[in-house]
């Protein structure tokens, strides 16, 4: 398993290169470059050249995209011109927040679509099943940001129960240790709730119908012939079986999580990498463009072969070479 | 009743009814805005800006004093059609490089399948992103540009299907009889291969509808879709989001885009189980 999921990381370095050029192709077709940012208006010529020159705004575009390449390959992966600090320091500040939500969305995903799922199928035609149906397609339609901000109505305006912006309190510095962990996930609730909703009502639709054709199956029926309690049957032998088309869902999910935290992110003004981007992309920041583009490549390649590798532990028939 | 064949199985099917209309139902509203909207949409400062829905203006008015209702009809007659057409562009795209994929296999597939697993791994709005910041100069053919883009990061999955659908109808025998009789390749895959692959298209391409006009109101909601003043849903809800206690501004914009999406969602699960119904005249 170990050599599988080397050789998979080795294949993907060629589609991340690609990822990457791609991305600094784009930002080069963009009419203007960072200068528009980085140089004052009504600034003097001698001062325009000496910036230009500085961050080498005039070279050839080949040498700038193998500069640019050195640097992703340095362990800094190059400087911010806007911003003048080194763009890993800068993901390494807004990762964790962003990993942070996406996790808490992911873990929402999973129990409330494998319950919700499971719920339905057990109770198969019944109200709470058309209800849970009804609702997990109308959510699938809902755009998480718009979500965001009903929320945000709901539970911070007309109810001012949690916060609506930011990852933590201004003066989260100054509270003691469990207040500030208290005081996180709160303001983890909404966010991770609009990002995850859709998601989740996705995992239930397609849990409840891999566990409704588990259960049909021979070793079902034999462990009810056993006298087996339905809860033991569910969790013991229905759940693990039905599981391998969800954890296959989840690994295909991340790239949609983080689509959806551009916008979540914004909405919530959570300081993650959907916002790094956003504003490297309206700064044209090169060099943090590329550096984010490189860790999402990272990530999702990083969050299949997870998929893949759960898939693998939960279903032993499943080989991975 | 003589309804296509098509029709009368989907007569069976209440939810991919009631997606079909509301679908319809949308796509007349947008038609018929013109001759609905009791206002101008564009026309400001028609009533205090900011009041909140009642007689005089059914849906309220936004921050210049606009009228939401009339904002939100004409709206769809930008979002429903960016959609479709976006979907036509992604469909279009995934079909053909699909069907190269699966027909000629070897480095065509590899080389394909490679360049669709490329555009998979990223996030989509995050190449959005980067495209429209690319094009944000262009100020007239907004809306061509934005409906080719979505197009052009839409196709994966339908190159997908086509692949493995072109994969499996390849074996079966009148494909095989094509081939012995000496056709060309290019008839071949036309007349008796393509076929036969779309079917799955038209489900994904109906589901697919959905997810672009959510991606499409992403970007109006980043300020990188359809620009102000020509009202789009996104767009819309993106005013709502300066003034979130003017909840109208907010809220009905983004049902609007729900029902739309819930429409072509349900559309799209009714095709794919009429498909999944065994039928003589089907291979």
């Amino acid at each position: 398993m170990i050599r599988y999921s080397l050789r998979r990381l080795l294949t993907a370095i060629p589609l991340v290169w690609a990822v990457v050029t791609l991305c600094f192709l784009l930002l080069e077709a963009a009419p203007g470059d960072v200068s528009g940012t980085l140089i004052p208006q009504g600034a003097s010529v001698e001062m325009r050249t000496a910036i230009m020159a500085k961050w080498q705004l005039e070279a050839p575009m080949g040498l700038r995209y193998l500069a640019a390449l050195g640097n992703l390959c340095t362990g800094e992966l190059g400087l911010s011109v806007v911003r003048e600090r080194p763009v890993l320091d800068l993901i390494l500040e807004a990762l964790p927040a962003t990993l942070a939500l996406t996790a808490c969305s992911l873990a929402m995903m999973v129990v409330l679509g494998l319950g919700i799922g499971s719920l339905q199928a057990l109770r198969r035609g019944s109200w709470l099943d058309r209800g849970a149906t009804l609702i997990s397609v109308v959510l699938h339609a809902v755009p998480s940001f718009w979500l965001a901000m009903v929320l945000v109505l709901g539970f911070a305006l007309w109810l001012p129960v949690l916060p609506a912006s930011q990852a933590a309190d201004p003066m989260a510095a100054y509270m003691p240790g469990w207040e500030r962990l208290l005081d996180r996930l709160a303001h983890l609730v909404l966010p991770a709730l609009a990002l995850g909703a859709a998601n989740a009502a996705l995992i239930a639709r397609h849990h409840r119908s891999a566990l409704l054709e588990v259960m049909d199956q021979d070793f079902i029926r034999t462990a009810r012939a056993l006298g087996l309690g339905p809860w033991r049957v569910l969790t013991r032998h229905a759940l693990r079986a039905a599981l391998l088309p969800t954890v296959t869902l989840l690994g295909l999910a991340l790239p949609f999580l983080f689509s959806g935290s551009v916008v979540v992110e914004r909405v919530f003004a959570w300081p993650g990498m959907g916002t790094l981007i956003f504003e490297g992309i309206e700064q044209q920041d090169t060099p943090v463009v590329l550096g984010c583009f490189l860790v999402y490549g990272v990530l999702v390649v990083v969050g299949g072969l997870l998929a893949d590798v759960a898939t693998a532990a939960l279903d032993p028939r499943i080989r991975l070479d | 009743m003589a309804l296509p064949p098509t029709l009368h199985s989907l007569r069976r099917q209440p939810l991919a009814l009631l997606g079909l209309g509301l679908v319809l139902g949308l796509g007349l509203l947008a038609i018929a805005a013109p001759w609905l909207a009791p206002h101008d949409p564009l026309q400001v400062q028609l009533g205090p800006a900011h009041s909140p829905p009642g007689a005089r203006f059914l849906l309220g008015t936004d921050a210049v004093g606009r009228d939401c209702l009339s904002r939100l009809l004409y709206g769809g007659r930008v979002s429903l059609p960016l959609g479709l057409l976006a979907v036509a562009v992604a469909a279009g795209l995934g079909t053909t490089l699909g069907a190269l994929a699966g027909f000629f296999g070897g480095w065509v597939d590899k080389g394909i399948t490679w360049f669709t697993d490329l555009f998979l791994a990223l996030p989509r709005l995050v190449l959005l992103l980067a495209v429209l910041a690319v094009a944000s100069q262009v100020h007239h053919g907004r809306f061509l540009l934005v409906a080719l883009v979505l197009g052009l990061t839409g196709w994966m999955p339908v190159a997908r299907i086509v692949r493995s659908q072109v994969l499996s109808v390849q074996a079966r025998p009148w494909v095989l009889a094509a081939r012995g009789l000496g056709l060309p390749p290019s008839r071949i895959l036309l007349r008796h291969v393509l076929p036969w692959a779309l079917p799955p298209v038209m489900v994904h391409a109906s589901l697919l509808v959905g997810t672009t006009i959510l991606a499409e109101a992403a970007l109006s909601f980043l300020g990188l879709g359809v620009p102000q003043p020509t009202p789009t849903w996104g767009n819309m809800i993106a005013e709502g989001m300066r003034r979130l206690d003017s909840w109208w501004l907010t809220v009905f914009p983004g049902l609007a885009i729900t029902a739309a999406v819930v429409g072509f969602n349900l559309l799209g699960d009714g095709l794919r189980d009429l498909l999944a119904q065994p039928r003589e005249n089907r291979p």
